[in-house]
């Protein structure tokens, strides 16, 4: 039974990843929480939908144009809402405010668009569920955990072994000092959201799969936030490792406190790293550039 | 960062033990296990309550007797919050882990249209109250086989208001408001129209506003019926949004009638808490039935939405007939149960295989209120 209640998690898990892992990419360079992100992917998800799924496309391309979507979405995003202030070097607290005021706009513009309704993907796939003794394994959720993976294990590959990835993580460290040794930190930065965007696309996509469409569908950002939180801000491979154990923490609260109390449980959760272990999983090392 | 990971993930495992105790269902010889999915702590949660208790009743009273062929049934609780990811989340656990024969699901559409592709990835029938016939079919209008509803659905029940409001009640002109981001708001929506133009007394266009949920005031919204003195406004909303709608009205000096969907029943009366005999609204019990009567009466106040309680006694009921007969097979219980036809507390429920849901000869009543006292007015379909 607990192999049933793990492969659950890890299903759930690796969706919030990719929430995680877009969430904690802005972070790393802005050092601020982009809550804009939920509402970058629902936008994506829905012109997945209109663009592509509902006109009998598969699961690819509704995957490609998602992230497409999602990457157009927060480059305008960061042109619009961050960009002026970054230049400006306003306070952290702005970048905050205009996320939040970005994420209401899309979601006002998207809930105008398709009245709140709900919508779902197509069935992209004609046999729905696995059983390996006795284990339920759903085949959308193996698809999503392969596809999330490679997602991961590109941006892995970029980061550490490409030169955009070593000047991203420079101006992680420190803008002003990648500026000077010649690194264009704007465009970096315009990079990051660019990838934060292809996740928030993948992210918004799965999560349609998974649950359904609608334009509050991005209030599901918190579990990335969650996840964040307890790998660590700012840490990718934190971001990750929380969003497993977040995944596979719902899947167990589920089993022993019931539904109700699951996701009480995980906000306490987070509330108690926060509380002996605010900077993570991750540790000091993130710490110190918070 | 090693070191707390290890400790981490120790926690975890001691956790995952503790999740590993604790009944397994899905046996052939165990208890027979039912999952009910509903909204127990959001916002429609005095009808998720309701059916609850229902279900809960009725598995009592099946126990009682000795279970269904030896077997006791089991019942395990699932709070949808109201929240499609949790109800997603909830469902995926009851099957997988749990591992339920059969769901008795929650009375809210929005909720049902978010779970129905998941049903059908798994073979355990659900039975909900969500009346909107979209809930249980996919884009193509193809059925989903393990999805059925207990309830007639908001084509006869619309249809049923315009009637009454027009042939009885003699309602010359009517203007609609509803929340057009509710899928049962706007599935009563086009039945009661078309029922309408077909009596000869359509609606004005003019005379028809959706709005959305998270709008505050109704009043400003509300205002254009008032002002063009309609007889009647159509409110097919859930009991909060009717409750301020109501108030609103009165506000307003509004002095014609109010007709409603299932949710201006009980428990709208006292949650309302004012005079709501200019209310009609249509419901799925007889109160002067007398069975049904005295179980209500035995009820008292542990249940908000006698409606619910009693549709949620009656599926979990027709659920239990069908098991001892056809065992806990998901796919013979979903084959026996789209054309069953079971006679309960709320009538007879005829399951149509077409849609899923009941046919149209299950009994609906229309009431209003003599104050706060509920009063039935008239029985559809006539006898």
């Amino acid at each position: 039974m607990s192999l049933q209640i793990l492969v659950n998690g890890i299903a759930t898990g690796s969706v919030y990843a990719l929430i995680a892992i877009g969430f904690a990419l802005v972070f790393n360079i802005l050092k601020f929480s982009n809550f804009s992100y939920g509402a970058t992917m629902t936008v994506s998800a829905f012109t997945a939908y209109f663009l592509v799924a509902s006109k009998g496309f598969g699961l690819i391309p509704t995957l490609l144009v998602s992230a497409t979507a999602g990457a157009i979405v927060s480059l305008f995003g960061e042109f619009v809402g961050f960009r002026r202030i970054l230049l400006n070097n306003s306070p952290t607290t702005y970048f905050f405010v205009s996320s939040i005021t970005l994420a209401t706009l899309y979601e006002g513009l998207v809930t105008i668009k398709v009245g709140a309704s709900f919508f779902r993907y197509p069935d992209f796939f004609s046999v729905s569920t696995l059983n390996f003794a006795g284990t339920v394994i759903s085949k959308s959720d193996i698809i999503m955990f392969i596809i999330s993976a490679i997602a991961l294990g590109i941006l892995a590959v970029i980061i550490q072994k490409t030169r955009i990835g070593r000047a991203l993580r420079a101006v992680s460290f420190d803008r002003e000092a990648a500026q000077l040794m010649g690194i264009n930190s704007t465009l970096i930065i315009q990079i990051t959201f660019v990838l934060s965007g292809i996740f928030a696309g993948l992210a918004g996509c799965f999560l349609g799969i998974k649950y359904t469409l609608t334009p509050t569908l991005g209030s599901l950002v918190v579990k990335g936030f969650i996840s964040s939180v307890i790998g660590g801000l700012g840490s990718l491979v934190g971001a990750v490792v929380g969003a497993m154990l977040l995944g596979i923490a719902e899947a167990i609260c589920l089993k022993i406190f019931g539904s109700g109390w699951a996701t009480i449980v995980t906000f306490a959760i987070m509330l108690l790293f926060l509380l002996i272990r605010p900077q993570g999983i991750a540790g000091s090392n993130v710490q110190e550039k918070a | 960062m090693k070191k707390f990971l290890t400790i981490l993930m120790c926690v975890f495992m001691l956790f995952s033990v503790a999740a590993c105790n604790g009944d397994e269902g899905g046996k052939d010889d165990g208890p027979i296990v039912v999952g009910c999915l509903q909204d127990l702590t959001g916002p429609t949660s005095s009808l998720g309550k309701s059916v609850l208790k229902g279900v809960e009743d009725a598995i009592a009273d099946i126990n009682a007797k000795g279970g269904i062929n030896g077997r006791e049934v089991q019942l395990k609780t699932y709070d949808t919050a109201a929240d499609t990811t949790e109800a997603v989340n909830a469902y995926i656990n009851a099957v997988t882990v749990d591992k339920v024969h059969v769901i008795v699901g929650p009375p809210i559409a929005n909720i049902v249209n978010a779970l129905k592709a998941t049903t059908a990835d798994y073979t355990v029938p659900m039975i909900t109250l969500a009346v909107d016939p979209k809930c249980y079919v996919d884009e193509s209008g193809k059925l989903y086989e393990y999805l059925f509803c207990a309830q007639p659905s908001t084509v006869t029940q619309g249809s049923i208001m315009a009637t009454y409001a027009i042939k009885e009640a003699g309602i010359k002109t009517i203007g609609v408001f509803y929340t057009q981001d509710n899928s049962y708001s706007v599935g009563l929506v086009d039945p009661f129209l078309n029922t309408a133009a077909e009596l000869g007394q359509p609606v004005a266009e003019a005379n028809i506003i959706g709005y959305n949920s998270s709008e505050t005031d109704v009043k400003t919204l509300i205002q254009p019926l008032v002002d063009a003195g309609v007889d009647a406004i159509y409110c097919p909303n859930y009991t909060k949004p009717l409750i301020l709608i109501a108030q609103a009205l009165s506000d307003l000096g509004y002095k014609g009638k109010i007709i409603s969907g299932l949710d201006g029943a009980p428990a709208f009366n006292t949650q309302f808490g004012g005079d709501c005999s200019n209310l009609f609204f249509i419901n799925n019990i007889d109160v002067y039935e007398e069975k049904t009567a005295a179980m209500i009466a035995s009820l008292g106040d542990s249940v908000g939405a006698p409606n619910k309680y009693f549709l949620g006694y009656d599926s979990m009921q027709m659920l239990g007939e069908i098991i001892a007969k056809v065992g806990t097979d998901g796919a013979a219980i979903a084959k026996e149960l789209e054309s069953y036809s079971y006679t309960g507390l709320t009538g007879t429920i005829t399951m149509d295989p077409e849609t899923h849901m009941p046919i149209k000869s299950t009994p609906m009543f229309m009431y209003t209120y003599d104050y706060q006292t509920a009063v039935m007015l008239k029985k559809y379909p006539e006898e």
